[in-house]
Protein backbone atom coordinates (compact mmCIF):
# COMPACT_ATOMS: atom_id res chain seq x y z
CA UNK A 1 0.00 0.00 0.00
CA UNK A 2 2.63 2.41 0.55
CA UNK A 3 4.10 1.83 -2.58
CA UNK A 4 1.09 2.41 -4.42
CA UNK A 5 0.86 5.98 -2.46
CA UNK A 6 4.37 6.69 -3.91
CA UNK A 7 3.39 5.80 -7.48
CA UNK A 8 -0.23 7.75 -7.31
CA UNK A 9 0.50 10.46 -5.16
CA UNK A 10 1.29 12.58 -8.53
CA UNK A 11 -1.73 10.94 -10.49
CA UNK A 12 -3.85 12.36 -6.76
CA UNK A 13 -2.23 15.83 -7.39
CA UNK A 14 -3.45 16.14 -10.69
CA UNK A 15 -6.92 15.43 -10.19
CA UNK A 16 -6.40 12.05 -12.58
CA UNK A 17 -7.25 10.14 -9.55
CA UNK A 18 -8.82 9.55 -6.39
CA UNK A 19 -7.60 6.96 -3.52
CA UNK A 20 -9.06 5.36 -0.30
CA UNK A 21 -9.32 2.70 1.90
CA UNK A 22 -11.74 0.38 4.14
CA UNK A 23 -9.52 -1.12 7.18
CA UNK A 24 -10.68 -4.33 8.64
CA UNK A 25 -9.25 -4.58 11.90
CA UNK A 26 -10.70 -4.51 15.41
CA UNK A 27 -9.05 -1.26 16.37
CA UNK A 28 -9.61 1.25 13.45
CA UNK A 29 -7.62 4.03 15.46
CA UNK A 30 -4.39 1.75 15.09
CA UNK A 31 -5.17 2.33 11.22
CA UNK A 32 -5.28 6.01 11.81
CA UNK A 33 -1.60 6.13 13.62
CA UNK A 34 -0.38 3.79 10.73
CA UNK A 35 -1.60 6.44 8.02
CA UNK A 36 -0.43 9.18 10.58
CA UNK A 37 3.14 7.58 10.27
CA UNK A 38 3.29 7.03 6.38
CA UNK A 39 1.75 10.05 5.89
CA UNK A 40 -0.81 8.86 3.74
CA UNK A 41 -3.79 11.14 4.31
CA UNK A 42 -6.57 9.99 2.19
CA UNK A 43 -9.89 8.71 3.85
CA UNK A 44 -10.43 5.64 5.30
CA UNK A 45 -13.64 4.25 6.62
CA UNK A 46 -13.79 1.64 9.34
CA UNK A 47 -15.07 -2.01 8.79
CA UNK A 48 -14.30 -4.01 12.09
CA UNK A 49 -17.66 -5.69 11.72
CA UNK A 50 -16.34 -7.34 7.90
CA UNK A 51 -19.38 -6.18 6.65
CA UNK A 52 -17.61 -6.17 3.27
CA UNK A 53 -17.32 -10.34 3.59
CA UNK A 54 -13.66 -9.97 2.03
CA UNK A 55 -11.80 -12.90 3.48
CA UNK A 56 -8.29 -11.53 3.25
CA UNK A 57 -6.89 -8.42 2.95
CA UNK A 58 -4.67 -6.40 0.95
CA UNK A 59 -7.66 -5.85 -1.97
CA UNK A 60 -6.92 -3.15 -4.07
CA UNK A 61 -9.77 -2.13 -6.47
CA UNK A 62 -9.34 0.38 -9.34
CA UNK A 63 -13.44 1.42 -8.86
CA UNK A 64 -14.82 3.56 -11.93
CA UNK A 65 -16.86 7.16 -11.46
CA UNK A 66 -19.96 4.97 -11.55
CA UNK A 67 -18.70 2.44 -8.61
CA UNK A 68 -18.18 -0.33 -10.73
CA UNK A 69 -14.99 -2.15 -9.89
CA UNK A 70 -12.61 -2.66 -13.01
CA UNK A 71 -9.67 -4.31 -11.64
CA UNK A 72 -8.86 -6.23 -8.93
CA UNK A 73 -5.30 -5.96 -7.16
CA UNK A 74 -3.88 -4.37 -10.38
CA UNK A 75 -0.67 -4.22 -12.12
CA UNK A 76 1.01 -0.96 -13.12
CA UNK A 77 -0.10 -1.33 -16.55
CA UNK A 78 -3.82 -2.04 -15.19
CA UNK A 79 -3.37 1.21 -13.61
CA UNK A 80 -2.68 2.75 -16.88
CA UNK A 81 -5.33 1.43 -18.69
CA UNK A 82 -7.85 2.33 -16.61
CA UNK A 83 -7.13 5.89 -16.54
CA UNK A 84 -7.20 5.82 -19.92
CA UNK A 85 -10.68 4.21 -20.54
CA UNK A 86 -14.11 5.63 -20.70
CA UNK A 87 -16.31 3.79 -18.72
CA UNK A 88 -20.20 3.45 -19.91
CA UNK A 89 -22.72 3.28 -16.61
CA UNK A 90 -24.77 -0.01 -17.63
CA UNK A 91 -21.99 -2.49 -17.27
CA UNK A 92 -22.57 -3.12 -13.39
CA UNK A 93 -23.81 -6.30 -12.83
CA UNK A 94 -25.88 -6.32 -9.17
CA UNK A 95 -25.10 -9.25 -6.91
CA UNK A 96 -27.91 -10.89 -4.26
CA UNK A 97 -26.02 -10.26 -1.25
CA UNK A 98 -24.94 -13.93 -0.27
CA UNK A 99 -26.17 -15.42 3.43
CA UNK A 100 -23.08 -16.16 5.54
CA UNK A 101 -22.30 -19.01 7.88
CA UNK A 102 -20.48 -17.88 11.02
CA UNK A 103 -21.34 -14.10 10.62
CA UNK A 104 -23.48 -13.49 13.37
CA UNK A 105 -20.87 -15.03 15.99
CA UNK A 106 -18.05 -12.68 14.43
CA UNK A 107 -19.81 -9.65 14.77
CA UNK A 108 -20.38 -10.83 18.85
CA UNK A 109 -17.30 -11.64 18.99
CA UNK A 110 -16.22 -8.14 17.81
CA UNK A 111 -19.07 -6.17 20.20
CA UNK A 112 -17.94 -7.98 23.22
CA UNK A 113 -13.94 -6.60 22.23
CA UNK A 114 -15.22 -3.64 21.85
CA UNK A 115 -17.17 -3.42 25.33
CA UNK A 116 -13.91 -4.91 26.58
CA UNK A 117 -11.93 -1.94 25.51
CA UNK A 118 -14.26 0.76 26.54
CA UNK A 119 -15.17 2.28 30.20
CA UNK A 120 -18.57 0.08 29.98
CA UNK A 121 -15.90 -3.48 30.14
CA UNK A 122 -17.74 -6.47 31.87
CA UNK A 123 -15.51 -9.46 33.11
CA UNK A 124 -16.63 -12.01 30.89
CA UNK A 125 -16.38 -9.53 27.93
CA UNK A 126 -12.83 -10.65 26.60
CA UNK A 127 -13.76 -14.07 27.29
CA UNK A 128 -16.79 -13.76 24.93
CA UNK A 129 -15.55 -12.66 22.03
CA UNK A 130 -12.73 -15.49 21.99
CA UNK A 131 -15.31 -17.71 22.42
CA UNK A 132 -17.48 -16.50 19.68
CA UNK A 133 -14.75 -15.76 17.49
CA UNK A 134 -13.68 -19.23 17.50
CA UNK A 135 -17.28 -20.68 17.02
CA UNK A 136 -17.16 -18.47 13.98
CA UNK A 137 -14.44 -19.46 12.36
CA UNK A 138 -15.20 -23.54 13.13
CA UNK A 139 -18.11 -22.91 10.65
CA UNK A 140 -16.00 -20.82 8.23
CA UNK A 141 -12.40 -21.89 8.44
CA UNK A 142 -11.42 -20.19 4.73
CA UNK A 143 -12.33 -16.74 6.56
CA UNK A 144 -9.25 -15.24 7.93
CA UNK A 145 -10.11 -11.71 8.66
CA UNK A 146 -11.95 -13.66 11.31
CA UNK A 147 -8.89 -15.78 12.19
CA UNK A 148 -6.39 -13.04 12.21
CA UNK A 149 -8.97 -11.17 15.10
CA UNK A 150 -8.00 -14.40 17.04
CA UNK A 151 -4.41 -14.56 16.22
CA UNK A 152 -4.16 -10.81 17.34
CA UNK A 153 -4.43 -12.39 20.88
CA UNK A 154 -3.43 -15.90 20.78
CA UNK A 155 0.73 -18.28 20.70
CA UNK A 156 3.36 -17.13 18.50
CA UNK A 157 3.05 -20.58 17.32
CA UNK A 158 0.02 -19.24 15.62
CA UNK A 159 1.26 -15.99 15.02
CA UNK A 160 1.82 -15.08 11.17
CA UNK A 161 3.81 -12.15 11.87
CA UNK A 162 3.68 -9.59 14.63
CA UNK A 163 0.72 -7.85 14.40
CA UNK A 164 1.46 -4.33 15.88
CA UNK A 165 5.38 -4.19 16.32
CA UNK A 166 5.75 -1.06 14.05
CA UNK A 167 3.78 1.34 16.47
CA UNK A 168 6.71 2.17 18.68
CA UNK A 169 8.65 3.29 15.85
CA UNK A 170 5.43 4.81 14.41
CA UNK A 171 5.31 6.59 17.18
CA UNK A 172 9.21 7.38 17.43
CA UNK A 173 9.17 8.95 14.17
CA UNK A 174 6.04 10.73 14.27
CA UNK A 175 7.47 12.84 17.57
CA UNK A 176 10.66 12.98 15.78
CA UNK A 177 8.82 15.15 13.33
CA UNK A 178 7.58 17.20 16.21
CA UNK A 179 3.83 15.95 15.48
CA UNK A 180 1.73 14.40 18.44
CA UNK A 181 0.87 10.49 17.35
CA UNK A 182 -2.51 9.68 16.91
CA UNK A 183 -4.21 8.32 20.24
CA UNK A 184 -5.26 4.84 20.46
CA UNK A 185 -8.04 3.40 22.54
CA UNK A 186 -6.62 0.35 23.32
CA UNK A 187 -2.84 -0.19 23.61
CA UNK A 188 -1.55 -3.16 21.86
CA UNK A 189 -0.97 -6.10 24.57
CA UNK A 190 2.02 -8.32 24.43
CA UNK A 191 0.09 -11.31 22.40
CA UNK A 192 -0.14 -8.07 19.96
CA UNK A 193 3.41 -7.37 19.82
CA UNK A 194 5.03 -11.07 19.81
CA UNK A 195 6.27 -12.18 16.82
CA UNK A 196 5.77 -15.93 15.58
CA UNK A 197 8.28 -18.10 17.32
CA UNK A 198 8.62 -21.85 17.72
CA UNK A 199 11.69 -21.82 20.23
CA UNK A 200 11.41 -19.22 23.32
CA UNK A 201 13.04 -18.64 25.91
CA UNK A 202 10.93 -19.87 29.40
CA UNK A 203 10.62 -16.89 31.50
CA UNK A 204 13.23 -15.83 34.09
CA UNK A 205 12.30 -18.97 36.79
CA UNK A 206 12.49 -16.41 39.61
CA UNK A 207 12.47 -17.92 43.27
CA UNK A 208 8.40 -18.88 44.38
CA UNK A 209 8.12 -16.09 46.73
CA UNK A 210 5.87 -18.32 48.90
CA UNK A 211 6.47 -22.45 48.34
CA UNK A 212 5.62 -23.25 51.42
CA UNK A 213 2.19 -21.35 51.06
CA UNK A 214 2.47 -18.79 54.26
CA UNK A 215 1.39 -15.75 52.54
CA UNK A 216 -2.01 -14.70 53.18
CA UNK A 217 -4.21 -15.58 50.88
CA UNK A 218 -6.37 -12.80 48.84
CA UNK A 219 -9.66 -14.65 50.13
CA UNK A 220 -12.04 -11.96 49.79
CA UNK A 221 -10.62 -11.45 47.60
CA UNK A 222 -9.64 -7.75 47.07
CA UNK A 223 -8.56 -8.35 43.64
CA UNK A 224 -10.73 -10.50 41.18
CA UNK A 225 -9.06 -12.63 38.51
CA UNK A 226 -10.86 -13.19 35.32
CA UNK A 227 -8.79 -15.49 32.68
CA UNK A 228 -8.63 -15.34 28.96
CA UNK A 229 -7.58 -18.60 27.15
CA UNK A 230 -6.71 -18.02 23.50
CA UNK A 231 -5.90 -21.09 21.45
CA UNK A 232 -3.94 -21.39 18.51
CA UNK A 233 -6.41 -21.43 15.92
CA UNK A 234 -4.88 -24.56 13.80
CA UNK A 235 -6.14 -26.57 17.01
CA UNK A 236 -2.65 -28.71 17.88
CA UNK A 237 -2.95 -27.84 21.48
CA UNK A 238 0.92 -26.71 21.18
CA UNK A 239 0.47 -23.44 22.98
CA UNK A 240 -2.09 -21.20 24.51
CA UNK A 241 -2.12 -17.81 25.29
CA UNK A 242 -3.08 -16.46 28.79
CA UNK A 243 -4.46 -13.24 29.71
CA UNK A 244 -5.59 -12.54 33.03
CA UNK A 245 -7.50 -9.10 34.19
CA UNK A 246 -7.36 -7.96 38.11
CA UNK A 247 -9.69 -5.94 38.62
CA UNK A 248 -9.69 -4.47 42.71
CA UNK A 249 -12.81 -4.27 44.85
CA UNK A 250 -14.38 -0.90 44.25
CA UNK A 251 -15.98 -1.01 47.48
CA UNK A 252 -12.53 -1.20 49.02
CA UNK A 253 -10.36 1.85 48.00
CA UNK A 254 -7.62 -0.38 46.67
CA UNK A 255 -4.78 0.99 45.05
CA UNK A 256 -1.87 -1.02 43.84
CA UNK A 257 1.89 -0.92 45.78
CA UNK A 258 4.52 -1.78 43.18
CA UNK A 259 7.70 -0.77 46.47
CA UNK A 260 7.98 -4.86 46.14
CA UNK A 261 7.92 -5.05 42.72
CA UNK A 262 5.30 -5.89 39.77
CA UNK A 263 2.50 -8.16 40.02
CA UNK A 264 3.90 -11.47 39.71
CA UNK A 265 2.93 -15.14 38.63
CA UNK A 266 3.97 -18.21 39.57
CA UNK A 267 2.99 -22.11 38.48
CA UNK A 268 2.99 -24.15 41.40
CA UNK A 269 5.77 -26.16 41.97
CA UNK A 270 6.16 -29.31 39.23
CA UNK A 271 3.78 -27.53 36.66
CA UNK A 272 3.89 -29.54 33.44
CA UNK A 273 3.30 -26.33 31.68
CA UNK A 274 5.69 -23.72 31.39
CA UNK A 275 5.46 -20.08 31.19
CA UNK A 276 7.05 -17.29 28.61
CA UNK A 277 6.58 -14.21 27.92
CA UNK A 278 5.46 -13.14 30.89
CA UNK A 279 4.21 -9.37 31.37
CA UNK A 280 2.09 -7.74 33.68
CA UNK A 281 0.64 -4.34 32.67
CA UNK A 282 1.31 -0.97 35.24
CA UNK A 283 -0.67 1.99 33.64
CA UNK A 284 -2.04 3.27 37.23
CA UNK A 285 -1.96 3.10 40.79
CA UNK A 286 -5.61 2.70 40.78
CA UNK A 287 -7.98 0.51 38.47
CA UNK A 288 -7.32 -2.93 36.40
CA UNK A 289 -4.02 -4.56 35.93
CA UNK A 290 -3.53 -7.46 33.13
CA UNK A 291 -1.45 -10.45 33.27
CA UNK A 292 -0.28 -12.14 30.19
CA UNK A 293 1.66 -15.66 29.20
CA UNK A 294 2.46 -17.93 26.56
CA UNK A 295 1.82 -21.41 28.48
CA UNK A 296 3.64 -24.64 26.77
CA UNK A 297 3.25 -28.17 27.82
CA UNK A 298 7.02 -29.46 28.67
CA UNK A 299 8.61 -31.59 26.59
CA UNK A 300 6.59 -31.94 23.73
CA UNK A 301 3.86 -33.63 26.16
CA UNK A 302 0.05 -32.47 25.08
CA UNK A 303 -1.44 -29.73 27.35
CA UNK A 304 -3.31 -30.34 30.62
CA UNK A 305 -6.79 -30.17 31.12
CA UNK A 306 -5.86 -27.20 33.62
CA UNK A 307 -3.56 -25.60 35.50
CA UNK A 308 -2.80 -23.85 38.96
CA UNK A 309 -0.69 -21.09 39.78
CA UNK A 310 -0.97 -17.95 41.99
CA UNK A 311 -0.62 -14.23 41.21
CA UNK A 312 1.29 -12.24 44.10
CA UNK A 313 0.54 -8.83 44.79
CA UNK A 314 1.00 -5.78 46.95
CA UNK A 315 -1.83 -3.55 47.66
CA UNK A 316 -3.30 -0.88 49.76
CA UNK A 317 -7.02 -0.02 51.29
CA UNK A 318 -7.93 3.35 51.46
CA UNK A 319 -5.29 6.81 51.49
CA UNK A 320 -4.04 5.69 55.01
CA UNK A 321 -5.24 2.35 54.76
CA UNK A 322 -3.11 -0.79 55.47
CA UNK A 323 -0.92 -2.50 52.62
CA UNK A 324 -0.41 -6.18 52.23
CA UNK A 325 1.53 -8.58 50.06
CA UNK A 326 -1.55 -11.24 49.41
CA UNK A 327 -1.77 -14.48 47.55
CA UNK A 328 -4.67 -15.18 44.89
CA UNK A 329 -4.82 -18.93 43.81
CA UNK A 330 -6.45 -19.83 40.65
CA UNK A 331 -6.78 -22.91 38.31
CA UNK A 332 -7.73 -22.10 34.86
CA UNK A 333 -8.93 -24.41 32.57
CA UNK A 334 -7.45 -25.04 29.20
CA UNK A 335 -10.51 -27.16 27.58
CA UNK B 1 -25.68 -4.03 27.33
CA UNK B 2 -26.31 -0.79 24.69
CA UNK B 3 -23.58 -1.48 22.59
CA UNK B 4 -24.03 -5.22 21.75
CA UNK B 5 -27.02 -4.03 20.02
CA UNK B 6 -25.28 -3.06 17.31
CA UNK B 7 -24.04 -6.78 16.20
CA UNK B 8 -27.39 -8.10 16.09
CA UNK B 9 -28.23 -4.84 13.52
CA UNK B 10 -26.06 -5.93 10.79
CA UNK B 11 -26.98 -7.79 7.75
CA UNK B 12 -25.95 -11.40 7.66
CA UNK B 13 -24.96 -11.59 4.34
CA UNK B 14 -21.78 -11.22 2.42
CA UNK B 15 -21.66 -8.02 -0.43
CA UNK B 16 -19.97 -10.55 -2.91
CA UNK B 17 -16.59 -11.36 -4.16
CA UNK B 18 -15.58 -7.82 -5.50
CA UNK B 19 -14.95 -8.85 -8.68
CA UNK B 20 -14.27 -6.55 -12.01
CA UNK B 21 -17.72 -5.74 -13.58
CA UNK B 22 -19.48 -5.80 -9.85
CA UNK B 23 -20.40 -2.57 -8.62
CA UNK B 24 -18.95 -2.22 -5.38
CA UNK B 25 -21.44 -2.04 -2.21
CA UNK B 26 -22.75 1.40 -1.01
CA UNK B 27 -21.86 0.81 2.63
CA UNK B 28 -22.11 3.37 5.22
CA UNK B 29 -19.09 2.90 7.64
CA UNK B 30 -17.32 5.27 10.12
CA UNK B 31 -14.48 7.31 9.17
CA UNK B 32 -11.66 6.72 10.75
CA UNK B 33 -10.62 9.99 11.49
CA UNK B 34 -14.07 11.99 12.85
CA UNK B 35 -15.81 8.59 13.57
CA UNK B 36 -18.24 10.16 11.36
CA UNK B 37 -20.75 7.38 8.99
CA UNK B 38 -20.24 7.83 5.76
CA UNK B 39 -21.48 6.17 2.62
CA UNK B 40 -18.84 4.79 0.13
CA UNK B 41 -21.06 6.39 -2.59
CA UNK B 42 -19.48 9.54 -1.66
CA UNK B 43 -16.34 8.87 -2.42
CA UNK B 44 -17.27 7.74 -5.86
CA UNK B 45 -18.03 10.10 -8.65
CA UNK B 46 -14.36 10.24 -9.89
CA UNK B 47 -11.93 6.91 -10.87
CA UNK B 48 -10.54 5.55 -7.02
CA UNK B 49 -8.45 3.12 -6.05
CA UNK B 50 -9.22 1.86 -3.19
CA UNK B 51 -7.17 -0.30 -0.71
CA UNK B 52 -9.19 -2.72 1.42
CA UNK B 53 -6.47 -3.48 3.98
CA UNK B 54 -4.95 -4.14 7.62
CA UNK B 55 -1.92 -1.77 9.48
CA UNK B 56 -1.10 -5.46 10.83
Amino acid sequence: MPGWHAKTKNLVAEGKLKVAGIVQEQHPNRAMLYMQWQQMDWPVLADPFNELGIKVVPITLLIDQHGIIRFKNPKESDLKEFLAASYDHDAAKLKTPAARTGYSDFKKGVTFRQRFDSPERQPDDFENAVRFWEKALALDPDQYIWRRRIQQYGPRLDKPYSFYDWVTQAREEIIARGDIPHPLTAEPSGSEFARPARRIAESAALAHPDPNGKVSRDLLPLVAMHPVVVPSTKGDGGAVRIHIQLTPRAENDIHWSDDVGPVQFFLEPDSPVTIHDLSASAPAATGKRTLEFELRPKDGASLPESFRGAAFYYICEGAEGACRFLRNDIVISLR
Amino acid sequence: MRPLLAAFLLPLTAMGELAPGERFPDLNLPSIKTGETVAFSTLTGEKLMLHLFASW
